[in-house]
């Protein structure tokens, strides 16, 4: 059972979702393995909250305001942002193509997840990896 | 010379009826046509007339071929052209004399052309050189061309040799038998009147009927006074005309005081009677002959005409014709109709006593017999022949000759000729009559055809023309040979433009339809022969501007005798609308799987965090419930995920990005994730590697396909069994299997396996669950990477399925060719 790490700097994770009942889950999930979570649901916004630091994004794609890619694009193209690493986790891209993966990692993006696919568990997972940090439960999440 | 001697030709034309016709008459005779060219000349014209050089093609001018000696005809010829009338004069030709007559062919008042004919009158002339006394009488005899001319010239002859007041000539009327004065010194204007004698009556009659001169001195105190005669007192002396003990007529001199006639007078008399027999004999059938041969070359000039539609006024005049050369009252044609089995009444002459319109052929009649023995049938007795019941009508019918018309053996109709003027038909009319009911068949045939032909053509064109679809045929060079109506609407491209050309300059050039221009245009010909088969190719139209057109088509090809293309026909689909339909379906499908996912996405999700303990811990009956909700919710994730790839496949919108890469990490990372499961099932999973192998291939599609196989492998895998994955290369490809020792698929099923919605129906799929999708999925991601897929199996020992991915041949890593 994942419990919070008081031991290590909590690191910030800031969910960009506009879907309030996954962004209920993912936050309550994220809080749940120790990390410090905001979250913002419009990608107008996002761009500000962006500004404000972060040690990872979950970047949603179809939101108001702005379009994920748009966001991306923007957040790896200014100085203060574009070393955060940012997961795409989505479940509808900018056509109906399978080239959003492809689209998302050209921008950037440290990786690319479907969330129909991925439990919260797989994205803590994922986000683990990316900042090197060692799960606290060893557990493997793949069914 | 008799016209019953002409040889009987055999099936043909009248043309070629009419040729030997013409070849056998004594005369020369020659068609000119309109141009002054030569249509046509008998032999003894080529003998008479043409220079021994000339050889006869038709069409050559006339003045070229008539011998320079004998150019006069040539002049006389232009003459009649010039006054549109017939000419006719002697000519002399070394020892030969010639009576030449040039007669004008004018139908409506067009020009046709021109007939020539020379009839040998050297005979005559030489006899006459003889009897210097009847010089001129055998010469203006000779020249003579009508009856009357003879005996008006034999008349004023008798009067000016003999010493008689009076002399009449009597002429034999076969019909009637009576012998009927023509011409008498008496009255003025030599007109006959209306006297007639039979035979054995008075002088004259006695003279007819025993063949031989009697005088009487003094007709008053004569017992053959008895009855009428042409004197009331006076001396007479008949004379017989007769040729070959044929009678003709009698000659009657007569003084106004009995006297006795003397030898000399009886034999000089008899001298001239047959100069005069001779000279009639020649004048009747030389008229006869004109006339039949005026006939015959009209009924030539209007069968050589070939038009549909004048083929009623054509069958009228013909009939005409043809009665007027057999000299009969009536003729009429009925129409064989191959339908009813009747005969239809097409054109009667007379129509005083009109015929039945229908005749039908189911019961005997004359017409069936003449039908079916297909020869001429000639009755001069027809009131006994129980046969003939369609000429009730007929008050007196005296005689028929009736005629098939038929073209090789089929019959066409029925040509009747009825009522012979003066007496019975003859062998010469049945003759004749066969040879031209020959022609007639032929022509009604051809113009029947030839209507037949024009509607089936009308009818075809109409049926490519206004046909709901677009039809175009390309000839065997692929030149455009059709664009139809429908066609001309869709593209905007006009029939008239496009005809003749290139098919690519239209289909690519113009329309930008590039599938079909390069598969028509590389198509293997010998190839394709079920022409079933073609596959509709579906593209986009470069069209006439804000419309979207897509265009089906879909292509056969017809074949010669040689097995090459001789026409391709190509049908056009407008198929906007189905594609608008699947767009709109596409769409629709993407958007609610879009939809689906986001809820789904919450349920997995809360599922999943409730299995692993994040709200606390749960009871195991909780866990065995939640963990089947969850397991649902991942079949409908999948079903999600397999709708989404099969839109995408539908809109050609499945990217694969090939790159060189190690098949064997691909298969050991698909394994991976099956080991669990097989696991549960107690299956083994094999993998005999080989780590030197490289593809070019997209690792996700491969993985796909790889984890799709293995899993149907183990779900339709009973426990303890076995699933192998192996690897095996062949020339430029690999090919991946994955075998197991399943319950197999039936034969049946195997075609159709990798087709959208298909799930193989047996003892373990209702357990298994799936879509129907999966194996449609994997065939399109594999054929998208240029490889192929396909199945063996046997039921209850397993399946193996087969896929191909091409080698990656160069050894370096740098290289990413995409096509």
């Amino acid at each position: 059972m994942p419990q919070p790490s008081d031991t290590i700097t909590r690191h910030r994770i800031l969910v960009i979702e506009d879907d309030p009942m996954l962004v209920e889950m993912y936050k309550d999930k994220l809080k749940k393995e120790g990390f410090r979570v905001a979250t913002v649901s419009d990608g107008k916004k996002a761009v500000a909250r962006v500004k404000q630091g972060a040690d990872l994004i979950l970047l949603d794609i179809l939101m108001p305001g702005m379009n994920g890619f748009e966001l991306l694009k923007k957040i790896k193209s200014e100085e203060q942002t574009k070393t955060i690493p940012v997961i795409v986790l989505t479940n509808i891209g900018s056509e109906l193509s399978d080239n959003d993966k492809n689209l998302a990692l050209s921008l950037g993006a440290a990786d690319f997840m479907i969330k129909s696919l991925n439990t919260p568990q797989d994205v803590v997972n994922r986000i683990r990896t990316i900042l090197g940090i060692q799960p606290n439960t060893m557990k493997n999440s793949t069914e | 010379m008799d016209i019953n001697d002409f040889t009987r030709p055999k099936e043909g034309l009248l043309a070629s009826d009419f040729h030997l016709l013409a070849h056998a008459i004594p005369h020369a005779l020659i068609t000119i046509n309109n141009k002054r060219q030569v249509i046509f000349a008998n032999q003894q014209a080529q003998n008479i007339c043409f220079s021994k050089a000339s050889n006869l093609t038709p069409f050559l001018p006339l003045e070229g071929l008539i011998d320079p000696s004998k150019q006069e005809l040539v002049g006389m010829v232009y003459d009649t052209y010039k006054f549109k009338k017939n000419i006719s004069r002697p000519f002399e030709f070394g020892t030969k004399t010639y009576l030449a007559e040039s007669r004008i062919e004018i139908e409506k008042g067009k020009l046709l052309g021109c007939s020539l004919s020379l009839i040998d009158i050297t005979q005559n002339r030489l006899r006459d050189k003889q009897h210097e006394l009847f010089y001129q009488v055998s010469s203006a005899l000779s020249a003579a061309t009508h009856l009357h001319q003879v005996l008006k010239v034999a008349l004023t002859q008798i009067m000016q040799s003999m010493n008689v007041t009076a002399a009449n000539i009597m002429l034999y009327e076969r019909e009637s038998g009576t012998l009927q004065v023509k011409i008498d010194s008496k009255t003025k204007d030599h007109t006959a009147d209306a006297r007639e004698f039979r035979l054995g009556e008075g002088v004259a009659g006695k003279c007819a009927q025993e063949l031989k001169p009697y005088s009487v001195h003094d007709i008053s105190t004569s017992s053959l006074f008895a009855q009428k005669t042409d004197l009331d007192s006076g001396a007479l002396l008949a004379v017989p005309l007769a040729s070959r003990g044929r009678l003709l007529g009698v000659i009657n001199v007569s003084d106004t005081e009995p006297r006795y006639f003397t030898e000399s007078e009886v034999q000089f008399l008899t001298i001239i009677a047959n100069d005069i027999a001779i000279a009639l004999e020649n004048s009747m059938l030389y008229e006869r002959l004109n006339h039949k041969v005026k006939l015959l070359s009209k009924l030539f000039w209007i069968s050589s005409f070939t038009g549909v539609k004048t083929l009623d006024t054509r069958i009228q005049r013909i009939v005409r014709l043809i009665a007027e050369l057999l000299d009969a009252d009536d003729c009429c044609i009925f129409i064989h109709s191959t339908v009813r089995n009747k005969l239809v009444l097409r054109y009667q002459k007379d129509l005083s006593s009109p015929l039945p319109l229908q005749v039908s052929l189911d019961s005997p009649s004359l017409s069936k017999t003449v039908l079916t023995k297909q020869e001429t049938i000639m009755l001069n007795e027809p009131v006994k022949v129980p046969e003939v019941t369609i000429f009730k009508k007929y008050t007196k019918i005296r005689n028929i000759i009736c005629g098939p018309l038929h073209v090789n053996q089929k019959p066409i109709g029925v040509l009747y000729v009825i009522n012979k003027r003066n007496g019975q038909f003859d062998e010469e009319d049945k003759h004749m009559l066969t040879i031209t009911s020959h022609r007639i068949g032929t022509i009604i045939e051809n113009a029947q055809l030839l209507r037949k032909v024009e509607a089936e053509k009308d009818l075809l064109d109409n049926i490519i023309k206004y046909t709901n679809e677009g039809v175009a045929v390309l000839d065997g060079r692929k030149r455009v040979v059709i664009w139809n109506g429908y066609l001309e609407e869709l593209t905007g491209l006009n029939s008239n433009e496009i005809v003749g050309l290139p098919s690519y300059k239209i289909l690519y050039n113009r329309l930008g339809l590039k599938k079909l221009t390069r598969t028509l245009y590389s198509q293997d010909n010998s190839q394709n022969k079920s022409n079933l088969d073609s596959p509709m190719i579906e593209e986009e139209m470069r069209g006439l501007g804000k419309e979207r057109v897509w265009l089906g088509s879909v292509y056969s090809h017809l074949y010669d005798a040689n097995h090459n293309v001789e026409y391709t026909i190509i049908v056009f689909r407008n198929i906007s609308k189905e594609k608008e339909f699947i767009e709109a379906k596409n769409e629709f499908v993407s958007l609610t799987t879009h939809e689906l996912r986001t809820p789904l996405t919450a349920i997995k999700g809360y599922l999943s965090m409730i299995l692993s303990g994040d709200s606390g811990k749960i009871s195991n009956k909780q866990e065995q419930y939640f963990g089947k909700a969850y397991q649902a919710t991942e079949r409908l994730v999948n079903l999600v995920e397999d709708l989404l790839d099969v839109v995408r496949i539908d809109e050609e919108r499945v990217i694969i990005n090939p790159i060189p890469c190690c098949i064997n990490n691909i298969i050991t990372e698909s394994l991976e994730g099956y080991s669990m499961k097989a696991k549960t099932k107690n299956i083994t999973l094999e993998f005999h590697s080989d780590s030197s192998i490289q593809v070019m291939a997209d690792p996700e599609k491969v993985k796909h396909v790889l984890c799709n196989l293995v899993d149907n492998a183990i779900k339709y895998t009973k426990e303890r069994g076995k699933v192998v994955v192996t690897l095996q290369t062949k020339k430029n490809d690999l090919i991946i299997g994955v075998r197991d020792t399943g319950v197999g698929i039936q034969t049946k099923h195997l075609k159709n396996i990798f087709d959208r919605f298909v799930r193989v129906p047996n003892s373990l799929s209702v357990k298994a669950g799936g879509t129907g999708l999966g194996l449609y999925i994997v065939r399109s991601f594999v054929e998208k990477q240029g490889g192929t897929i396909w199945v063996t199996s046997q039921i209850n020992k397993g399946s193996t399925f087969y896929f191909s991915l091409p080698l990656n041949l160069l050894p370096t890593t740098e290289h990413v060719k995409t096509t």
